[in-house]
Formats: C-alpha cells, structure tokens, sequence
C-alpha cells in the first residue's frame, strides 16, 4: 500500500497538505472496506426486496381511484420514501462502529508505528478518519440511495407499462426533483447533529486501551442513573435523547402534522430552526474540542 | 481438567499431583479475566456511582419517609424498594452489555493482535479456549453481578438504616425489603437471563471467529436487513418481534406480573413455565451448534 504513495510529498507546503488529506481519506477507505461494502449490500438487500414488492404495484394502482385522495398520495408514495432509509440507518451505524475502531485499531495491531513514520502530521490523520463519517458517508448514503430511487422508479414504471397502465398517476405523485434535495438537506442535517457524537467516539478510541465501546457508553449511561437514583430526575437522559433524535425534529417542521408523516416536499424544512438551534452549535463545539483531544492523545499514546 | 485428581486415590503424591497439573480451563478463565479488566472493572465503577447516587438521595430522606409511611402499603413498597431494584436492573443491563462486547471481541482480537500465534503455541486445546471464552459471559459475569449486586444492596440498606436511625424509621426499610428474597430473586434473574441469552453470546462469539474486521457490523446489519425486507415485501414485523422476544421474552417467561400484591415475594417465579418453554431448548441448541462451529474457526482461522 506504501508504494502507492505518490512523491508529492516533497513538494510546496499547501498542496502537500491538501495531498496527504486526500491519500489519507483514500488509505482509511482502502483499510475499512465496510465503509462502501456495508451501505452497499443494505442496498442490493433492500432493492432486492423493492422490486419483489413492486410486482404488486398494478393491482394497487388499479384500485387507487377507490381510496381517500388524502391517502393517495400515501399510497403511492410511501414505498419510495422508505427504501432509503435503512441504507441511512446503515450509513450510520457503520459511522459508529468507524469511529470506535480508528484510532483504537491502529494502536492495537501496532500499524500506528509505520503511519507515524510518514509525513503525515496527527492532526491530518485525525481529521481524514473524522471526515470518513462527517463527509464521505453522508455522501455514500445519498449516491446509493439516489440509485435504489431511481432503479425502483425504472422498474415500477416498466411494470406498469407491461401491463398496460399509464406511469401518469405514480410520475405525477412522486416529486422527482425534490426528494434528493430533501435526502441532501437531511444527511447534512444529520452529519452535523451526530458530529458531536463521532468525535466523542474517536477521541474515546484514541484514549482506552481496550474496551472501547463500554468507554463510550458507560459514562453517559451512568450519569444518567446517577441523576435517577440521587435526584429521581431524568434531565440528562432526555438531554441524550435530543442529541439522539433531535436533529430529525429541529430540522423539519413535521412535528404538528403527527409523526409517520411523508418527507416529501420542500415546505417540511426548516434550515433557519434547525441553523438556530443552540443544540447545534454547543454540540459542534464538544465536536472540536473532542477532535482536539483526539490529535492530542494520538500523539502521545503508545501502541497497546 | 480434574480427570486425574478424581482417578487416583486419596494420597499426598496424588493431591501434589492434582497441585501440579496444568488446569488448562481454570488458567484460560484466568487469562481472560487478566486480559480484559473491563469484565469487573465496569461492574464495580457501575456499582460506585450507584451507591454515591444513593447517598445522595438519602439527604433529606427522614422527612420524606415521614410522608412516605403514611401511604398505602403497597404504594409504600414501591417507593422504599425501588432504588434497590433500580440499583439491581442497572447492573443486571451493564453485565449484558459487557457480555456482549466481550464476546464480539473474544475471538477476533486475539487474530487481529496476532497473539492468537502465542496463544496457540501452548498445550491448550482449540475448544478449552473457547469454553473458557464463552464461561466468561455464562458464568463468571452472572456470578459477579450476584456478588456485586448483593454488597450494594446490603450497602443502601445499611445506609439507609444509619440515616433513618435518629427519626425512628430505621425498621420501614427492612420491613419492605427482605434482603434474602430479593437476593433469591435476584440470583433466579441472573440464571433465567443467562440461560435466555445464551444463543446471542454463543452467535456473537461464532462472529468474532470469523469475521476479518468489523464483528460489530457482522452482528448488527443483518438483522437490521433481514427486518428491512421483511418490512418492505410484506409490511409485518415478525422479526423485529421475534427478536425483541429473544431479548427480553425471557422475564416473561420466568415471572408472572400479574399479581400486584406479592411484589417481591418468591410466588412470582415461574421456573416450571420458563422450563418448558421451546424457546428456551431452542436457543440452547443453537448456543451449542454456534459454539462448535466457531472452535472449529479458530482451528482454521489465521491471523488477520
């Protein structure tokens, strides 16, 4: 893998820099192929499974005349505003189980050595395993769920077309143009609201010698129960709760409508709530001062 | 391990003997225990903060317990007994947790430190290793929780006692809760849960010996994509319930909550029900097929 290295690193400070980034993105890429591997067998799974269940999709269109217009809409709609989602599930727990192994992993079986040995400052390598859940999933998430959109969209209408039916009514339902904008807004809104929760993650990998995921779970696990039993309060469990499911509702102003509502159009966002969230800006905070950290113990730690 | 030592008859030669045989079993459990301070570690620190957030609810607790006796009794039962079933649950959630990352990473960590090499070069059999590593969720964690969850309930009680001892309330508390009973029930939980869980130790160990990296996505996506379609293709939850039942179906089977009167006496253990349940053979059956198979991976697995 070292010989793939290019020798740019001897050149102008900026682009070596930009350079080592870029090849260290690439070698946590190399390194961690679940990255791409996991996303993408959640979506063949899932396609799988759409398109056994598209060949419904005739019949159902034959007796929509027959349902509640408020519920057409539903109806159709409800079976493409879903696939993507368990391909996003996947796209963060594989973030999850990243960050708790990145910077552990290298210590444990000791590559931490020869990384260290090239030009490569720690503050890069940390940030290169940061992007991986901040920026490269996010955008893994929306590429393949763009494409089981559109190859179930392909499908449903040549099966309405083999049987004779008009694609008219489903084309005219689904919001072709604004359901990736929505899948763009809403992976960004919750890139940014799970940062906190990567980076607490890493700086936890950078720092146990093993056991990392107790170490990230227990103290927040156990303040809560501190506060239960001492206080009979749960302020700081409802304070993890936001931080878990919060970004969903800062972010879309879908709340009043009941949940189990479709994210379909572009009135649900709202991006100035969401921007005006002190929730997001505190947690972007720990976010940083959790990435510094992190450089910190890198270069201090020895190999375990 | 104890072959030769109950063959030979009684003798000083035989018990210096049975002094000097190598115990495979008992020094693996040992190098476990050595190798993953976590497994007592966690516990213990769960147990600290439990019982500092219980001296600190105690401040002020003779005026509420005041208040307190004046209730009905059995609402007075609840609220005397529920830090120390809280203080039992928390424990009991904590050694499952532990279980469960210990044995994701029993396995593969040794490949992937590659002190499986060593490991492998001592006269200790593929399947005592495993054992071992399987005892660890099955039987020593169970067996420590007990300990640890008994001295911290013998703590709060002697606690509570101390603080109640001015206003002459000390006998409320030891009126509500009978220490021996609810360390019998305590004890049936703790052998019920073990038993229950048993298949999810045994498939997550069988995870760790075989997959290459990532034994957390091994264990979590498929059954997040198995319910996926089930989801899509027919719209049911089978699944989804079927694991929840694993999880937690066997407190249901072990007790019955009907009967809000006897909270926490022994007639609300159901043990011949929890024995006849098919799910409870079921699960040890696969526990036993998953465990072969992955002694039979770690014969054949290298080094990763």
């Amino acid at each position: 893998m070292s010989a793939e290295f290019p020798m740019t690193f001897v050149t102008a400070d900026a682009s070596r820099t930009t350079s080592s980034f870029y090849w260290s993105v690439r070698r946590e890429l190399w390194e961690n192929r679940s990255i791409y591997i996991a996303p993408l067998i959640v979506m063949a799974v899932v396609l799988f499974a759409s398109l056994i269940s598209t060949i419904g999709l005739p019949q159902k269109m034959r007796n929509l005349p027959t349902l509640d217009p408020a519920k057409r809409h539903a109806a159709v709609v409800t079976h493409y505003s879903i696939a993507p989602a368990p391909i996003m599930l996947a796209t963060f727990l594989v973030g999850f189980f990243y960050c708790l192994d990145a910077l552990h992993g290298e210590r444990r079986d000791r590559s931490i050595l020869f990384w260290k040995s090239l030009p490569v400052s720690d503050r890069t390598a940390v940030l290169s395993k940061a992007s991986i859940p901040i920026v490269i999933l996010p955008v893994v998430a929306f590429v393949l769920s763009a494409i089981t959109l559109f190859v179930l969209l392909m499908a449903s209408t040549a099966i309405l077309l083999l049987s004779r039916m008009s694609p008219a009514t489903l084309w005219s339902e689904l919001r072709f143009f604004q359901e990736p904008v929505i899948m763009v807004y809403g992976l960004t809104v919750h890139a940014l609201w799970f940062a906190p929760i990567y980076c607490w993650l890493l700086l936890v990998s950078a720092w146990a010698r093993r056991a990392t995921f107790l170490w990230a779970l227990l103290p927040w696990l156990a303040t809560a129960a501190l506060e239960r039993i001492a206080f009979s309060t749960s302020y700081f469990g409802s304070m993890l709760r936001y931080r878990v499911i919060g970004g969903m509702t800062e972010a879309f102003a879908n709340e009043q409508r009941g949940s189990g509502e479709i994210l379909d159009q572009l009135s649900q966002l709202s991006p100035v709530r969401f921007l005006g969230a002190p929730g997001l800006w505190v947690g972007l905070l720990f976010a940083a001062a959790c990435l510094i950290g992190a450089v910190r113990l890198r270069h201090d730690r020895e190999p375990i | 391990m104890s072959e030769q030592s109950s063959v030979v008859p009684e003798s000083a030669a035989a018990s210096l003997a049975a002094l000097q045989a190598p115990r495979p079993m008992y020094w693996s459990v040992r190098r476990e225990l050595w190798e993953n301070r976590s497994i007592y570690v966690a516990p213990l620190l769960v147990a600290a903060v439990v019982m500092f957030g219980f001296v600190i609810s105690t401040i002020g607790m003779p005026h509420r317990r005041r208040s307190t006796v004046l209730l009905p009794p059995a609402q007075q039962h609840a609220a005397i007994a529920m830090p120390f079933d809280m203080a039992a649950a928390m424990l009991v959630v904590t050694a499952f947790v532990i279980g469960i990352f210990y044995c994701l990473d029993a396995l593969q960590g040794e490949r992937r430190d590659r002190s499986i090499l060593f490991w492998k070069s001592l006269p200790v059999s593929d399947p005592t290793t495993v054992l071992a590593k399987a005892s660890i969720p099955l039987v020593a964690l169970p067996a420590l929780t007990f300990v640890i969850i008994v001295l911290t309930q013998w703590f709060m009680l002697l606690w509570s006692t101390a603080v109640l001892l001015p206003s002459g309330l000390a006998g409320s508390t030891w009126t509500h809760f009978h220490w021996f009973t609810q360390s019998l029930l305590v004890f049936y939980c703790l052998i019920v849960l073990v038993l229950w869980h048993a298949p999810i130790y045994a498939l997550l160990l069988l995870i760790s010996s075989w997959a290459r990296r990532a034994s957390y996505l091994w264990a979590v996506l498929p059954p997040l994509a198995i319910a996926a379609v089930e989801k899509i293709v027919f719209n049911t939850t089978y699944f989804g319930s079927f694991l929840k039942y694993r999880l937690i179906g066997g407190i249901g089977e072990a007790f019955i909550f009907k009967a809000p009167h006897s909270t926490d006496s022994l007639s609300r253990l159901t043990p011949l029900n929890f024995l006849s349940t098919p799910g409870l053979w079921i699960g040890l059956i696969l526990a036993a097929i998953f465990i072969t198979a992955a002694v039979r991976l770690r014969r054949d697995q290298e080094p990763v």
